[in-house]
């Protein structure tokens, strides 16, 4: 009697409780013990990671790594500079850029509604191909080597631009923006003081992941800028594992030209490299996380 | 993270070759006869100032008669901070020369290959491009993405005549025709057995004695019972190092590779020395499967015993970092003059190495193209382009500037023909087997006074495979080669020793690939061998 009185309605049993919150202690563990290694193995000596591999205890510590990657700062501090310069140009421009896109065709009323989608989504299915971004960026827009050949090709994401636009379909009622009307507010006003500000969830997690794509992103680099003093820190540092992988698959070539294998990072290194390519990432997260679960909910049927 | 980006872009990949092919295909109806029409008409527009030049050789030629022009050199190499200084430098040369600017195009090792590519699939501009058999210097040519090189070797390149050992013209051709220039180094690589000096004479190990791996095995036991430290035998299955495959045929008799070797394994070989009938022998052969199966044996019998690392399949540690660990007493690796002292250098001369040649070096196509330069279709002046070329190759003034930087900024000169680098100078970019004349190259700390005079001995004392000069067209087989890489990936790891009957798993292996089209691919290489020699009269 007095058991079930303790208990209210809704609560789960204790057995239950414990089940469930060892199984999401095992899921968060198995998402953060990775990173905690990571940083742990870039504070490792070289020869305890030769002897006894990567260890959460370490025989030996040393600042060796860090030391090494900040000796030439110069490098790492611009490669951050255009990555963070990026990063946030480009968000702000892109999900500006996929909200101009997605209102318009969330719209029942506008006409050229089914063109757009479609144009839209047919990238989507097919693109040109590296060959044809190439040309049309170096040849054609004369982008080598500058900032918005890392800037342009990534504005637009289709897929995003799609989740956008089935938010503002289903948040936004079509009668709150005839009201708007009645009351003489034109479209862009509309725009700016009814749907963005009941769009905020969408829009924090667009910006999200724009965050996340353009500091992620290498490939642009990889194909548009020459120049060192430009390369984005991602590049940067995929291009010293790269290089460290390179060898390994062509062993041959390295013994053949052993001053190939001179300087080659060694594997503390290479984690201190990890560790500093994720920092900003890490302090972005918590910022746009209490819009993050609205934000993914959208297109789900709402009561 | 950046799974994610990487995955989003491998069927752009694919397009991009589907595409690129397709590119290729459209200008293939110009592409053939290229070598004829394009030289002229690519240099018409200085060929005021070329005509004067070709009269007289090219380093007297005034360079007010020439116009200005900038030539792009794309090389393999790692970007460096100072590398506008040093392309500054160099521009003050070459104008005064030729009137010629230059303008440094480095790119790091892992970008090399699909960057080029690119750039020569868009026709992006470029003059001299650093191109090598590893980097599929033939694919590239029958492409049509360099410019032929004969006449203008004659023409500007004299310099690079006298001095390049003329076997090396002999490598990069197609249907007779040169297409690029080799870097003057060692022209080819023996393989050897190195081993850490004091360790050999610790235990008085005879290492000239000691000329297969089966010779090596009591020492193997030796050195596990005394040095507990060092690994008898590293083997690093996980990154491309299969143990036992890499020695296999240079330890047990005349049979040497050639033709496709997918996956890096060796299919067909050639007895060199028998030249009289150059008949093409593929892994299904018996007798070759025999070499296969004791070698496999052997492997299996050493980690049995525990002379290879238990990791052996899978480990993807490289051997210069247990160098210098300690860890290391011996490995086969290639061989020239000098090679012990590269690799005590390579790994912070914490050991002295010593090594025994267990196989007579053999100059073969893709080792003497090993290192080249070429000039590009889309190079608008290959006249220059070559002059250039021909200077990196005989002035030590250009190429020290080029691959060791300024004096007194990036390294001090300590003797009339040795330097010292400057540690962190900012230019250090480690392309001296890339460019021009590594023979001009001023030697470094550790390096032997006679290292160049031993290089030219070894290049000219180098033996020539009969098949120099041939280049295997995979176009008509290239489905089978497909599937045989498929095969000889699968299996990769009976060589490493860490598996389980490694005899029977060869068979398995052989029979696939007798289903994947080996024997076809055989028919082939033969045809075409066959045509190669009844063309050269050999």
């Amino acid at each position: 009697m007095l058991k079930t009185a303790s208990r209210r309605e809704n609560t789960i049993s204790p057995l239950t409780n414990y089940v469930l919150n060892g199984g999401f202690i095992v899921l968060a563990l198995a998402c953060v013990l990775p990173v905690v290694l990571v940083i742990i193995v870039s504070f490792t000596h070289n020869d305890s990671l030769l002897s006894r591999g990567y260890s959460f205890f370490p025989v030996k510590w040393s600042l060796i790594a860090y030391e090494s990657l900040f000796k030439d700062y110069g490098t790492i501090l611009r490669a951050y500079g255009v990555s963070v310069g990026i990063t946030a140009a480009g968000t702000v421009l892109s999900v500006l850029l996929m909200a101009l896109y997605a209102y318009p065709i969330s719209r029942q009323d506008y006409p050229l509604r089914p063109f757009f989608t479609f144009f839209l989504f047919f990238t989507m299915l097919f693109s040109g191909g590296i060959v044809s971004k190439y040309i049309v960026f170096t040849q054609g827009l004369g982008l080598l080597d500058n900032y918005l050949s890392l800037l342009l090709p990534l504005l637009i994401v289709p897929f995003n631009v799609i989740i956008m636009r089935t938010f503002f379909q289903t948040t936004i009622h079509p009668a709150l923006i005839e009201s708007a009307r009645i009351d003489g507010a034109g479209e862009l006003r509309i725009f700016v003081r009814i749907v963005l500000p009941l769009s905020l969830p969408v829009m924090a997690t667009m910006a999200l992941f724009s965050t996340i794509l353009f500091w992620n992103d290498w490939f642009n680099a990889l194909l548009f800028i020459r120049a060192e003093d430009k390369y984005p820190v991602q590049f940067l540092m995929i291009r010293v594992l790269n290089d460290i992988q390179y060898l390994r698959e062509n062993v041959q070539l390295a013994a053949q030209n052993p001053e190939m294998m001179r300087d080659l990072p060694n594997e503390s290194l290479q984690m201190a490299m990890a560790v500093v390519g994720m920092g900003p990432i890490l302090i972005v997260y918590p910022f746009f996380q209490k819009y993050f679960v609205k934000g993914l909910t959208i297109g789900a049927v709402k009561g | 993270m950046d799974i994610k980006t990487k995955k989003r872009h491998i069927p752009a990949l694919a397009l991009v070759f589907a595409f690129a092919s397709m590119l290729q295909a459209c200008a293939g109806g110009s592409g053939d006869d290229k070598g004829a029409s394009s030289p002229p008409a690519s240099s018409a527009a200085p060929s005021s100032a070329s005509a004067s030049a070709s009269a007289a050789p090219s380093e007297s030629a005034a360079p007010s008669e020439l116009a200005p022009y900038e030539v792009s050199i794309v090389y393999f190499g790692k970007p460096q901070p100072d590398d506008a200084l040093v392309e500054a430098k160099l521009n003050e040369f070459f104008k005064e020369k030729i009137n010629a600017t230059v303008k440094l195009q480095p790119i790091a090792s892992s970008d090399y290959k699909n960057r080029t590519e690119l750039m020569m699939n868009t026709g992006e501009k470029m003059d001299l491009v650093f191109t090598a058999s590893w980097l599929n210097f033939f694919g590239n040519v029958s492409k049509g993405a360099f410019v032929e090189l004969d006449d203008l070797l004659a023409k500007y390149g004299q310099g690079i005549k006298d001095r390049l050992n003329p076997l090396y013209l002999e490598a990069p051709r197609m249907k007779g025709k040169l297409y690029a220039i080799p870097t003057n180094k060692e022209i080819t690589q023996g393989k050897a057995l190195t081993y850490r000096k004091d360790i050999v004479d610790k235990y008085q190990i005879p290492i000239d004695s000691i000329n297969t791996m089966a010779d090596l095995e009591p020492w193997m036991a030796k050195v596990k019972a005394g040095e507990p430290g060092i690994i008898p035998y590293y083997v690093a299955g996980g990154s491309g190092n299969f143990g036992g495959g890499f020695m296999m045929y240079e330890t047990r008799g005349n049979y040497r590779p050639i033709g496709p070797a997918p996956a890096k394994t060796p299919m067909f070989l050639l007895d060199y020395k028998s030249s009289d009938e150059m008949k093409v022998k593929s892994v299904l052969d018996p007798e070759i499967v025999d070499i296969n199966k004791q070698e496999v044996g052997l492997f299996r019998s050493f980690y049995e015993k525990g002379y290879i690392n238990a990791d052996a399949a899978t480990s993807t540690t490289t051997v210069n970092d247990l160098q210098k660990e300690g860890k290391i007493w011996v490995q086969a690796a290639t061989w020239k003059p000098g090679a012990d002292i590269e690799m005590k250098l390579a790994t912070d001369s914490k050991y002295d190495y010593v090594s025994h040649v267990v196989e007579e070096p053999i100059v073969t196509t893709d080792l003497a193209a090993g290192s080249m330069f070429a000039i590009s279709r889309t190079s608008k002046d290959p006249d220059r382009a070559m002059m250039v070329l021909n200077y990196l190759h005989t002035d030590p003034y250009v190429i020290n500037l080029f691959v060791n930087g300024i004096e007194d900024k990036h390294y001090k000169k300590v003797g009339e023909n040795r330097i010292e680098p400057v540690a962190d100078s900012g230019y250090n970019p480690g392309t001296s087997w890339v460019v021009g004349n590594q023979l001009l190259n001023y030697l470094k700390p550790g390096q032997p006074d006679d290292l160049y005079t031993s290089w030219e001995k070894f290049n000219n004392e180098a033996k020539r495979f009969p098949l120099m000069g041939f280049v295997f067209d995979e176009a008509n087989v290239k489905n089978e080669i497909t599937q045989m890489t498929a095969v000889v990936t699968e299996y990769q790891s009976i060589f490493t020793g860490a598996v389980k009957n490694p005899e029977k798993l060869l068979d398995e292996r052989n029979a696939k690939l007798k289903s994947a089209g080996i024997e076809k691919v055989q028919a082939e290489l033969q045809k075409q061998i066959d045509a190669w020699r009844a063309e050269n009269k050999k």
